[in-house]
């Protein structure tokens, strides 16, 4: 393992994932494990469905729209772009299909329009993280709601 | 790339971060645009107004 972006990020995201299982209840992991896989996903688990559609709609037709400004060349996490891979990290299953659908392609020509359609795709999937928030944070709350059931 | 295809590329993009980062905490979705459509205009005008203030102070720098 010589790519010191992956030196950072593994140890990272394992010492996050243990603290996010540890302290979170079946429900907020589902929501949150979802809605990174499926950007919106989550919202529809906890029935919010005209949101999660709205905001992962947004989030990957922002992703869509940059592959395509960059001829659909710029989902690469190891060869081409390893720095972009952190941010698309966080679009989840969208990432790893654009990836693997794009595999094939290489860059031949100068595209003028590749440096934005790499940022289009790289916001589209940080923003994802927000819209995992916004979804864990309807999970949280009826977490909570059910645990006040139970208690009374 | 010209002036007008930054402008109109930097546009959608702005708005859809000013209406995604808007939504934590807020229930109602015509709050959320109401305050994403704002966040984009003041982004938007500050980017616009910094833009202008470097380019003129980039321009004095080289006539030095």
């Amino acid at each position: 393992m010589q790519n010191p972006i992956l030196i950072i990020a593994v140890p990272l995201v394992l010492v996050m994932a243990l603290r996010f299982f540890t302290t979170t209840t079946a429900l907020e992991r589902r929501v949150v494990i979802l809605g990174w896989l499926i950007p919106g996903a989550g919202h529809l688990l906890v029935g919010q469905r005209k949101r999660g559609l709205i905001l992962g709609g947004l989030v990957i037709v922002t992703f869509l729209a940059g592959m395509f400004l960059s001829d659909f060349r710029n989902i690469s996490p190891f060869d081409r772009h390893p720095i972009w891979a952190v941010a698309h990290l966080f679009g989840g299953l969208v990432s790893m299909l654009a990836a693997f659908f794009t595999r094939h392609l290489y860059i031949e020509e100068m595209n003028p329009f590749y440096d934005v359609g790499c940022l289009y795709s790289g916001v589209a999937a940080l923003l994802n993280i927000i819209v995992v928030i916004d979804a864990y944070d309807f999970a949280h709350e009826r977490s909570e709601e059910t645990a006040g059931e139970t208690t009374e | 790339m010209t002036l007008w295809q930054s402008l109109l590329l930097f546009l959608p993009l702005c708005l859809v971060i000013s209406i995604i980062t808007c939504t934590p905490g807020r229930r109602d979705f015509r709050e959320i645009l109401k305050h994403g459509l704002r966040l984009f205009l003041v982004t938007t005008f500050w980017v616009v107004a910094a833009s202008v203030v470097i380019y003129f102070v980039m321009e004095w720098i080289l006539s030095l």
